[in-house]
């Protein structure tokens, strides 16, 4: 099996240095991985009984922790079955421990159920493969809307995966160096990586993979819902490879996430939230500046809607400038384009223009005030409109609507239009 | 006199390339580029009214003023009070002609915003906060907010860049 495979890859990578401090830990974590185990072996496939035994324990502590992890267990699906092999890894993972970070997650793991285990698994993930990590990291660079919404890093969370693409070879050194950065970073790491791994199990997963579309779905939606349970587990493993791990691990760590985090609820749920938000909006702003579709990443994005709107606002004083030296031209022009007086035209003087102005008007009788206000227009400029540009016909709307001011205007500018027009 | 039918030309062309925010969620709606033209006019004319003398102290004097003209018929346009950068910027634009503005303001709520920068003042000047520099009313904004903002602010940036660009050609000798 895949699973065991991976354990045993686990055992050849595993430093044996503290041995003895996570012997002690190891004993919470047993309990809690048995705990989880019945919920697992719903069709049952766990060939190990002993760490079923502990799924049992963890399983009742997990439920005894929060409501959450019930919803898990409710829809056993057959890909729940797996969880026993990520048991197995995470037992296996209990002998060696990865890094010093991994002991302050250890130590974390007594206070919280599911947890642990989680970080268990990622950190078996880490420690499993390079590659893996490197696609990834991969992937965690490309936007995957799968589980999570927000791809795009925050500042702590920048950094955070900037230690996974760095971590593209080496697991341990990376992770003890991320762990003892920020855990707030970590968690989001976490998050978004135990998306990416569960996303990915899910794409592999040749079994059950209704069940797993299924669960991928509620699992969205819980992740949306629970995904302050994620955090926790997320200090564990920002270099997760989703590629190795097994989709049995993703079920599991599912599990995991649903327990774990309770205290953080509000906080990851809403930074999750928050970021999604601010991830769709400058998905939105991409679209509105120009050229900036091959653009990925929350920060070159920013500095690109930075820099058009910085050359907009050069261009508005630019052009404020051309006009004052336009100005004297654009004076006259203004207050006769835009004197309220002058749509009040008097009558003697009208009729000339609008008997000039007629026959041009009632070809395009768009909108009927549109013709005292060209009228007035008209008047105003000389009687020279009509006999400027062919366009004239598309300009009578654009003209109304530049005297019109309010909404009321019209029907002002109606009535007493007609009753100028009409002699 | 032509020089009007030009303009009037230049804003109907103008008016066939409307842009309309299609986003379900976020509404960036913008007015029409004809709203913008009438404010601008206006406020154009009213600078010109206030000047009689057509040529004021320099040529620099009238450009600054001609831009905040730009500017607050831009905010006038966009929507007076319904967009937070443009209620900045009119209540900016008053406070420099020591003219009190009042807007019907919501409760500002303690956000997240505020808390979470004294937390982490020592943060490296981000992105985010260049943009809140350039976005007026964009110092207390939450993030997704000051995007909403910015998309908003973009799309009447550049629409009163349009606009003023129409009244150059129009008005500019032949």
């Amino acid at each position: 099996l895949f699973d065991k495979n991976l354990s045993f890859t686990k055992l050849e990578d595993m430093d044996m240095s503290d041995k003895d401090e996570f012997a002690a830990k190891k004993m919470d974590l047993d309990w809690r991985i048995s705990v989880s185990n019945p919920i697992v072996s719903y069709p049952p496939e766990n060939p190990m009984p002993g760490p079923s035994q502990m799924m049992d324990s963890f399983r009742q502590n997990l439920w005894h922790d929060g409501g959450g992890f019930n919803v898990h267990t409710d829809r056993g699906t057959s890909s729940r079955g797996n969880v026993d092999r990520p048991v197995e890894m995470g037992w296996n993972m209990a002998q060696f421990p990865a890094d010093s970070g991994f002991i302050e997650r250890a130590a974390k793991f007594s206070f919280f159920g599911c947890g642990s285990f989680g970080e268990m698994m990622m950190n078996q993930q880490s420690l499993g493969g390079p590659q893996s990590t490197g696609l990834f990291v991969q992937d965690t660079q490309n936007q995957i809307g799968v589980a999570t919404g927000s791809n795009q890093v925050d500042g702590p969370l920048k950094d955070a995966t900037k230690v996974v693409k760095e971590n593209g070879s080496s697991n341990v050194s990376e992770d003890s160096q991320s762990s003892g950065g920020n855990g707030h970073d970590d968690a989001k790491c976490m998050e978004i990586s135990s998306k990416r791994f569960n996303a990915k199990k899910r794409k592999r997963t040749g079994k059950d993979s209704e069940h797993r579309g299924q669960q991928s779905g509620e699992e969205e939606e819980e992740d949306k819902n629970e995904k302050d349970e994620q955090s926790p587990n997320s200090n564990a493993n920002k270099t997760n490879s989703g590629k190795q791990a097994s989709d049995t691990l993703k079920d599991g760590y599912i599990h995991m996430r649903a327990r774990r985090g309770q205290a953080t609820n509000s906080h990851s749920l809403a930074e999750r939230v928050r970021r999604e938000k601010i991830s769709e909006r400058m998905k939105f702003l991409q679209d509105l500046v120009p050229g900036c579709d091959k653009v990925t990443g929350k920060a070159v994005m920013l500095d690109e809607i930075i820099n058009y709107v910085q050359s907009l606002q050069c261009q508005i004083e630019f052009l404020s400038m051309k006009l004052s030296a336009v100005n004297p031209v654009l004076d006259y022009n203004l207050e006769s384009l835009l004197a309220k007086d002058a749509l009040q035209v008097p009558a003697p003087i009208l009729p000339q223009d609008m008997s000039m102005l007629y026959p041009p008007l009632s070809h395009h009788s768009q909108k009927g005030f549109m013709q005292p206000n060209i009228s007035s227009m008209s008047i105003l400029n000389g009687g020279l409109i009509r006999q400027e540009r062919h366009g004239y016909e598309s300009d009578q709307h654009n003209v109304v609507h530049m005297n019109h001011e309010t909404d009321t205007a019209p029907n002002h500018e109606d009535a007493t239009a007609n009753r100028k027009v009409e002699p | 006199m032509s020089f009007i039918k030009v303009l009037i030309l230049k804003f109907s062309s103008l008016r066939t390339q409307t842009m309309a925010s299609s986003d379900k969620t976020i509404n960036t709606d913008v007015p029409e580029k004809d709203v913008f033209a009438i404010h601008f006019l206006q406020s154009l004319s009213n600078l010109t009214t206030q000047n009689p003398f057509n040529s004021p102290d320099t040529t620099n004097y009238r450009a600054r003023k001609i831009k905040k003209a730009a500017y607050v018929s831009m905010a006038k346009a966009a929507g007076g009070s319904s967009r937070l950068w443009s209620r900045a910027l009119l209540g900016r634009a008053a406070k420099e002609n020591n003219k009190i503005v009042r807007f019907a303001r919501r409760k500002r709520k303690v956000t997240w915003k505020i808390s979470s920068k004294r937390r982490s003042d020592q943060r490296a000047p981000e992105a985010t906060d260049r943009l809140r520099n350039l976005v007026p009313g964009g110092g207390t904004m939450e993030t997704s907010k000051l995007m909403e903002e910015t998309a908003h602010y973009i799309k009447c940036l550049s629409m009163q860049v349009k606009v003023m660009q129409c009244l150059v050609d129009g008005l500019s000798p032949k």
